[in-house]
């Protein structure tokens, strides 16, 4: 473990899409059976999403957001893409089946090296910066991009107004950089998978079980299928579970964490698990109100915008938590670097 | 060195296409055209190929790279509780959610942690490098390294070109973390080039166009390739990659027994073998009666080359792979006969002579 964060960025698509806006097109709410109360006022009790940014489908590509999530956390650490060694990207939503997203960044970016691309959903920031470490240890250098873009738009069904206000669409990157033996960077970090209920937030359709076809539109099986109970359950458990193992690796203990990035699946399901480990929820960053479930890239986004906000001070502890879809979990605990103040301590990275 | 090849399993579904049968319903192929070549004779001269696999009804990714998994438990006496990691490669997942490297671990009843990698036909390079990197540093100990694909997916049943070359199939390892031996993994060299990313393109039924009644109308889920610039790129970049990773490795083309290619066409991998001028015979070459199976090429040509006892202990491999990115990458072997070594403890002790 010695990836240090040295640059963060995000990218949401331009257009807004709020809950009022939502009700008015009509997918499948029913005030009635919500004792009266308009889709803003049920949704806001529960995942916290008033807003959140979709993209011009069939226009934008993951690749597209990623890219400029991409720029600015390079910007911000100074550098660019041909310096960096490696780029590992987490999506389920590739701008093609070939080439990959992270093919069109890396020639976005001018950037000559080695990418790979991980197929995953929520937790796919947390496991691409855990590749991301490992790999530039084995490989034997030290600058690379992680970057997690989903347009899980795509695949929420119109009518389902549960899919339709809680998913949004965007890109988080980090720029992490090599430094064994660091004070900063990744402690330490827990994963964990279980293929046998994959089927409880899964898209059927267009894949090589169900290919595309008029059966496979017809029947709307290119959207995705959630089984809210067992999800939420599973999600709030895993958030906990998470934060409470990756710290007990690192030898902190939860009182000396300073904040908690938990992947941005509901409010509702932060304040849970926040309640479960017995940590403020002040702690917690949730920005979801504005974002919605951006599935891999809530962590990242969220990262960024409490970075720019000037959250973070140097040396503070902060645990990275995610679950979702395979299902799967992941959490990294890391110390944050402030470049500007640790110049200013004579610390270095 | 380190992580060492216990067991190689693959798997080949049960149809079997023959150049005469895509043939006889192919709309874009005519005699006359191919200066009164049949199929057969034009797909042998091309690229090599003269059979190729396809799924059944119903069967998909997930399904060929769980039996190979099984073959390759079974090659190499581990217990699948013994597994803590699964990486695979494909591009062809069974749904978009979830991964068909987590139906494999359900199938398989194991609860080691799956990774998938979304990769072409550079993907097993690819998977075997996250599998040691995953490893050498955080701690896992037994993997089963997979690659898979489902290709006839892509294929554009109006153009007979793809239906030659490409297949279906499934391949996969057991590697194991030893300590202390001059056998398993030894270098890497891998890279990519984004900028020729078109080379090989599914335009539609992704992020950017999204699988729709216009995307099924125009066949924009199908594949197009840019076949002249990828043959001497793939001849290029294979050749290249070969040469570094055995200079990496402290090595010489000398030093190398075998070549375990990613198989795009058997013409591509005979003209590498002229550049690197090594004999023909080094070369693995499964293409003929698999096609072009993508991440599963290397992994299912290892376990065919296993099967007939061609690899002998202590022999250096060299495993190249190009692919749609466009990325390479290139991986040094020394092959360990495990089933020599083992006396009852799977893959324990390899105790065979120089381990």
């Amino acid at each position: 473990m010695s990836a240090v964060i040295i640059g963060t960025g995000h990218d949401l698509p331009e257009q807004v899409v709020t809950n009022d806006e939502l009700e008015a097109m009509g997918v499948g709410y029913d005030r009635a059976r919500a004792g009266g109360k308009s889709l803003d006022e049920w949704v806001m009790a529960r995942t916290g999403v008033h807003l959140r940014h979709r993209a011009r489908l069939g226009v934008e590509g993951s690749s597209d957001f990623g890219t400029r999530a991409a720029q600015k956390a390079l910007a911000m650490a100074g550098l660019k893409g041909s310096d960096l060694d490696l780029i590992i990207m987490s999506t389920y939503t590739s701008d093609h089946r070939a080439p990959n997203s992270a093919a069109i960044m890396q020639d976005n970016l001018d950037a000559t090296c080695k990418f790979l691309q991980l197929d995953g959903a929520c937790p796919g920031f947390v496991d691409a910066v855990i590749l991301a470490d490992a790999m530039m240890q084995f490989m034997n250098v030290h600058t690379a991009l992680v970057v997690s873009s989903d347009i899980t738009t795509l695949y929420c069904l119109p009518t389902d107004f549960m899919m339709m206000t809680t998913f949004g669409d965007g890109a988080g990157a980090a720029v992490l950089r090599r430094e064994p033996g660091s004070p900063y960077g990744v402690k330490a970090h827990v994963t964990g998978t279980k293929g046998s209920i994959g089927k409880a937030l899964w898209v059927p359709g267009g894949g090589t079980k169900e290919p595309p076809s008029f059966e496979v539109l017809a029947q709307g099986r290119q959207y995705a299928q959630w089984s809210h109970k067992e999800t939420y359950a599973f999600a709030t458990e895993k958030l906990a579970e998470g934060i409470v193992q990756v710290a007990e690796r690192a030898g902190w203990s939860l009182d000396e964490v300073k904040w908690y990035i938990p992947h941005q699946a509901g409010r509702n399901i932060a304040l849970d698990a926040a309640r479960n480990v017995g940590q403020p929820a002040e702690k917690f960053i949730i920005n979801i109100d504005h974002t919605g479930n951006t599935s891999g890239a809530s962590i990242p986004i969220a990262m960024d915008e409490a970075n720019r906000a000037g959250r973070f001070a140097d040396g503070d502890k902060i645990i990275l938590s995610a679950m979702g879809a395979g299902l799967a979990w992941g959490a990294v605990a890391l110390v944050w670097y402030d470049p500007a103040r640790a110049a200013a301590e004579g610390k270095h990275p | 060195m380190g992580n060492v090849i216990i067991g190689t399993g693959s798997y080949l579904p049960e149809q079997v296409v023959t150049n005469a049968d895509i043939e006889a319903d192919a709309e874009d192929f005519s005699r006359e055209k191919a200066h009164g070549a049949s199929m057969d004779q034009w797909a042998r001269e091309h690229h090599g190929g003269v059979t190729r696999h396809h799924v059944a009804p119903g069967e998909a990714t997930s399904d060929m790279a769980t039996q190979a998994a099984r073959r390759a438990l079974a090659d190499s006496g581990v217990h699948i509780k013994d597994v803590d990691l699964i990486v695979m490669s494909t591009v062809t997942n069974d749904y978009r959610l979830p991964q068909a490297a987590g139906i494999v671990q359900a199938n398989l009843g194991s609860k080691a942690k799956f990774i998938q990698v979304d990769a072409g036909c550079s993907g097993f390079v690819d998977s075997l490098m996250v599998a040691n990197g995953l490893m050498e540093t955080e701690g896992y100990e037994t993997a089963l390294v997979i690659g898979a694909d489902t290709l006839t997916y892509f294929n554009d049943p109006k153009k007979f070109m793809p239906r030659t070359v490409f297949g279906d199939g499934a391949g996969a390892t057991v590697l194991h973390k030893k300590r202390d031996t001059d056998y398993g993994v030894k270098s890497f060299s891998t890279g990519s080039d984004g900028d020729l990313g078109d080379y090989v393109w599914v335009p539609g039924g992704a992020s950017k166009k999204p699988f729709s009644q216009d995307v099924l109308d125009n066949g924009l889920h199908y594949w197009r390739f840019r076949f002249p610039d990828i043959y001497t790129w793939a001849v290029e970049r294979m050749t290249r990659c070969t040469l570094e990773v055995v200079k990496k490795s402290g090595l010489t083309l000398d030093d190398i027994k075998w070549v375990v290619p990613h198989q795009a066409s058997v013409n591509i991998v005979l003209d590498v073998a002229k550049r690197l001028e090594l004999p023909e015979e080094m070369f693995i070459i499964t293409y003929p009666h698999t096609g072009n199976l993508s991440s599963a090429s290397i992994p299912i040509a290892l376990d065919e080359a296993n099967s007939q006892s061609k690899f002998n202990d202590g022999d250096w491999l060299v495993l190249p792979a190009v692919g749609a990115g466009m990325a390479w990458g290139a991986v040094t072997y020394r092959w360990h006969d495990y089933k020599a070594g083992r006396n009852g403890h799977a893959g324990a002790n390899g105790s065979s002579g120089g381990g």
